[in-house]
């Protein structure tokens, strides 16, 4: 099942969660809305779901080919996870798992039986075969979690929604959860929206990831495209580490203080100021000058406790560049704290500003 | 009074690195006021009771007058424990969920039975629900009869036990987490089935706690009920009043004996209370 | 004009048609409120509404005759005199307590806090039983201060013994668990600083309570001046000497003098609202102080 959502705004008194965002979400994909906190993610789940009411009457929710935003929540036939689990803390696991059918009026309720077969098949899916008895408060965070994922599930929902699904999670639960999420999806094959501000998970697990800022869509791609290809400040900004540098454009060259940069995209530009967004990796380090476009720095500290060496710089400008190369390239540099050496960038963005 | 204070030390250590002074001063205070007034007191009224001996007692307590205040006392707070518990629970909802006009000035008004000396509302109550009054005289019409029945006993009890129920239900209903309705609404559930399933169960411990204050409240219950109630032996006489009935007829050991049913009634009702809030924490987070 | 009305209608009707997820259908929702307000109605603001209006049904007049009738008079007086000896004791009691138990790790904290709620679990009429089977003129010791010139039962001290015992909790449990949640690393900091034991109550630990402990106050005078049930066994009901103002209005209804009684049920009344008014003020400052606290 695909959704479609066109021309949703909400707001909560006078702040502006959406903004007139429209979407389209494939079928069967996984798919993450990523953002900080206040970017409306949450707020456009919630919508999808029926939880929140869209503000203006020319919206439209689509799934498939049906418009949906008429309905009920409970008629939307949506499976739907909390950050905090949400689970009925007096039932206990199997009980919660079933409420979804134990609730469904009696023409359609499926038999004793069959419930119970439903529910042995979901805790076999999340791997909680011997817990049916358990209560929620006897469960360990990841556990909680997943109970409640099996509980959405088990009413088949056409769409599956998660609302932080990972935010209450220690690190290293969260990490094995969601590639244990991404593997999950891969078998139930349902379209599912997760809600996240921790762009490594949106990354990591998504097929399409959705940037959003300021209750409007930034971007919507592959992880590849957000991540190598953003279309806005706000998304070069939001992901990754990125060197930020302001200056101007003159005759079709960047020029950002001593650093000069030519760039098929600027090719055109004539004259205006200008922001270059370059990421750690994309500058390249040299103890020697060895030509065109380089800029003398210093190396103000070097951290090498990880996968990667990370570098601070500080080049004549008072500018602080970070770098980040591997530990081999580094030996090659031969560069220690307080080193002079040379940086030349291999990979930027420009963004013009509309302004002259 | 150094004394005193050495009680305090001795009996109930404090941290020793405690840096706050003053534990041997206000504990030693704490115990020697609740013990002068309360505990010596209460231990005298059961030293009392046993040396009644058993025979007395039972002599006391089976007497058919005694017997059916008792039964008039414990049915009708019965009753209005429960008549509490269905009203009490919605005057809470709609407090904590809804808004409608007034709303504040009602919710304050709760807790007027705390604030109002049950004498004023026993007086009250009996001006309304009498033959002639506003509210009897209609009652009247229908065929029944309120103030001096057990209807008005009941009706007395319901008013003096009204804001425990909504007390305790209403933080429960605060801190319900909107998600789990939500949660039963996207699984399919109707706003019915998820008040029986989700929300009731929720709030089923606070609303028990209230019933059973309200109950422990409206048994030992007096000002409020002597006015409405008529007070007919056999028929309308709580057991309360049958205690200063005895007392007046200097009748120490029948006014003991039912005391100490009613002390007994009012531990259970404790106890039970404590149970409720013990059986909960096995939901919670922190065991 | 109308057109717009009609237009706006519509607009409207999509939030009509679907509700949010969590609450009722307006019928439903005003069917409930209407239960809630009727049986408050009946039960509560119903007594309320009549107590001023049989008071002021003979006229201004005859209630001020009322109130100022020297009998009447003694009772408001027995009345302020009890409360002003029990609120200040219990106040100190209250303090101590929450005091030991919010500050200092003892065992046998939690059946200290039962204990200080018992009074609540004693049936009033009891309590005054209690006190007679101790001082009455048959009782254990009665008859010792009978005979040293001491009267307590159907005098003054009975009913500020009674009053003492059924106002006991009152402050102690609504400072215990504001005290409790409030911690000590204030007084601990206030301490380090050089303040003495003293210093640190009233300057640190008062401040932070004082809301907590009008409320505790309010109750308890409120319940000190309007308990009936303990007072009634214990007093005699001797006109002009040992009736306070809940046994005055009694007095007077069961001889049909009802607009007196009515007139003195008025100003307890009065009290009543004014207690819950100032409740309701210090409910909000405690929340308002829970939050700052917590933040």
């Amino acid at each position: 099942m695909s959704i479609k959502v066109e021309h949703i705004s909400k707001s909560f008194g006078t702040f502006k969660a959406l903004d007139d965002v429209s979407l389209t979400i494939p079928t069967n994909k996984l798919v993450a809305l990523l953002g900080p906190s206040g970017s409306g993610k949450t707020t456009l789940l919630r919508i999808i779901a029926g939880l929140e009411l869209p503000d203006n009457r020319d919206s439209a929710i689509y799934f498939d080919e049906e418009d949906v935003v008429d309905r009920k929540v409970t008629d939307r036939q949506v499976g739907f996870v909390f950050q905090h689990y949400a689970l009925f803390r007096h039932m206990t696991v199997f009980e919660n798992i079933a409420f979804g059918l134990k609730v469904q009026p009696k023409k359609v309720r499926p038999s004793m039986e069959e419930i119970k077969t439903r529910v042995d098949e979901l805790l076999g899916l999340i791997q909680l075969e011997g817990l049916a008895g358990r209560y929620p408060n006897q469960l360990s965070g990841g556990q909680r979690q997943r109970v409640a994922l099996a509980r959405a599930l088990a009413v088949e929902p056409k769409v599956l929604l998660l609302d932080e699904p990972f935010g209450a999670l220690d690190a290293k639960v969260r990490l094995e959860l969601r590639r244990w999420l991404r593997k999950l999806h891969e078998e139930i094959n349902v379209t599912s929206v997760f809600v996240t501000h921790d762009q490594e998970e949106a990354l990591e697990v998504a097929d399409y990831v959705v940037v959003m800022s300021n209750g409007k869509i930034e971007q919507m791609g592959t992880p590849e495209d957000v991540f190598h290809r953003p279309e806005t400040e706000f998304v070069m900004n939001f992901i990754g580490q990125v060197n930020q540098f302001h200056g101007r454009v003159e005759r079709g060259r960047g020029v950002f203080g001593k650093l000069v940069v030519e760039d098929d995209e600027i090719a055109g530009a004539e004259n205006a100021s200008a922001r270059m967004f370059v990421r750690p990796h994309e500058i390249k380090v040299t103890s020697r000058s060895s030509g065109n476009h380089e800029v003398p720095v210093t190396v103000l500290h070097v951290h090498k406790a990880g996968p990667r060496v990370r570098l601070e710089l500080q080049d004549d400008e008072n500018r602080t560049l970070q770098v980040d190369m591997s530990h081999d390239d580094f030996l090659m540099t031969e560069l220690g704290k307080n080193d002079k050496a040379y940086v030349s960038v291999q990979n930027s963005r420009i963004f013009i500003s509309e302004e002259v | 009074m150094n004394s005193l204070l050495t009680v305090g030390k001795n009996i109930l250590p404090a941290k020793r690195s405690s840096v706050i002074p003053g534990f041997g001063l206000t504990m030693g205070f704490t115990l020697f006021y609740m013990s002068m007034l309360v505990l010596i007191p209460l231990g005298g009224l059961v030293l009392f009771t046993t040396s009644m001996g058993w025979e007395a007692f039972w002599q006391s307590i089976t007497d058919p007058r005694v017997l059916s205040s008792l039964r008039l006392s414990f049915g009708a707070s019965f009753i209005a424990a429960i008549l509490n518990a269905f009203f009490g629970l919605i005057v809470a909802w709609v407090l904590v969920r809804y808004t409608f006009p007034f709303k504040k000035v009602i919710d304050a008004l709760v807790d007027l039975p705390f604030a109002l000396p049950t004498a004023v509302s026993g007086i009250a109550l009996v001006t309304i629900y009498s033959q002639n009054g506003i509210v009897g005289r209609y009652v009247e019409l229908l065929g029944f009869q309120i103030a001096f029945t057990w209807i008005g006993i009941v009706i007395a009890l319901t008013l003096i036990g009204l804001p425990f129920v909504v007390r305790t239900v209403q933080p429960a209903l605060e801190d319900l987490e909107k998600e789990l309705e939500e949660v039963a609404a996207s699984l399919g559930a109707t706003r019915w089935q998820t008040f029986k399933r989700v929300i009731f169960p929720a709030i089923q411990p606070s609303l028990l706690t209230g019933f059973a204050m309200a109950l422990a409240r409206a048994i030992g219950e007096y000002g409020s009920v002597i006015f409405i109630a008529g007070n007919m032996p056999y028929k309308t006489e709580i057991a309360p009043l049958l205690i200063v009935i005895k007392l007046e007829q200097f009748d120490y050991t029948g006014a003991t004996a039912i005391a100490v049913v009613m002390l007994i009634a009012a531990f259970l009702i404790l106890l039970f209370i404590n149970l409720i809030q013990w059986w909960n924490r096995r939901y919670s987070d922190e065991n | 004009m109308t057109g717009t009305v009609t237009l706006q209608a519509k607009n409207k009707n999509r939030s009509i048609v679907q509700t949010e997820s969590t609450t009722e259908s307006p019928l439903v929702r005003w069917l409930l409120i209407g239960t809630a307000l009727v049986f408050l109605l009946l039960f509560l603001i119903l007594p309320l509404l009549i107590v001023f209006r049989e008071a002021f049904s003979g006229g201004i007049n005859l209630f001020f005759q009322a109130l100022t009738d020297p009998d009447a008079l003694a009772a408001i007086r027995l009345t302020l005199f009890t409360a002003a000896i029990v609120v200040p004791v219990n106040l100190v009691f209250g303090v101590c307590a929450a005091w030991a138990i919010s500050k200092f790790k003892f065992k046998g904290k939690s059946l200290l806090i039962t204990l200080i709620d018992l009074p609540f679990a004693v049936s009033p009429v009891i309590a005054g039983l209690i006190f007679i089977l101790i001082f009455g003129s048959r009782g254990w010791l009665g008859p010792w201060f009978l005979s040293h010139g001491i009267q307590i039962i159907f005098a003054t001290p009975g009913i500020v013994i009674a009053t003492l015992f059924v106002t006991f909790p009152f402050v102690a449990r609504e400072l215990i668990p504001l005290m409790q949640a409030q911690g000590t690393e204030e007084e601990q900091a206030a301490r380090v600083l050089g303040a003495s034991g003293w210093q640190t109550f009233s300057r640190v630990t008062l401040p932070n309570i004082k809301w907590g402990l009008i409320y505790g106050l309010i109750l308890c005078n409120a319940r000190a001046m309007g308990e009936f049930g303990a007072v009634s066994v214990v007093s005699g009901h001797i006109r002009g000497y040992t009736n306070t103002m809940p046994l005055h209005v009694e007095i007077l209804y069961n001889e049909y003098n009802f607009t007196a009684a009515f007139a003195i049920a008025s100003l307890l009344a009065v009290l009543a609202l004014v207690t819950l008014v100032i409740k309701s003020v210090a409910e909000v400052k405690i929340t308002g102080d829970q939050i700052q606290t917590k933040l």
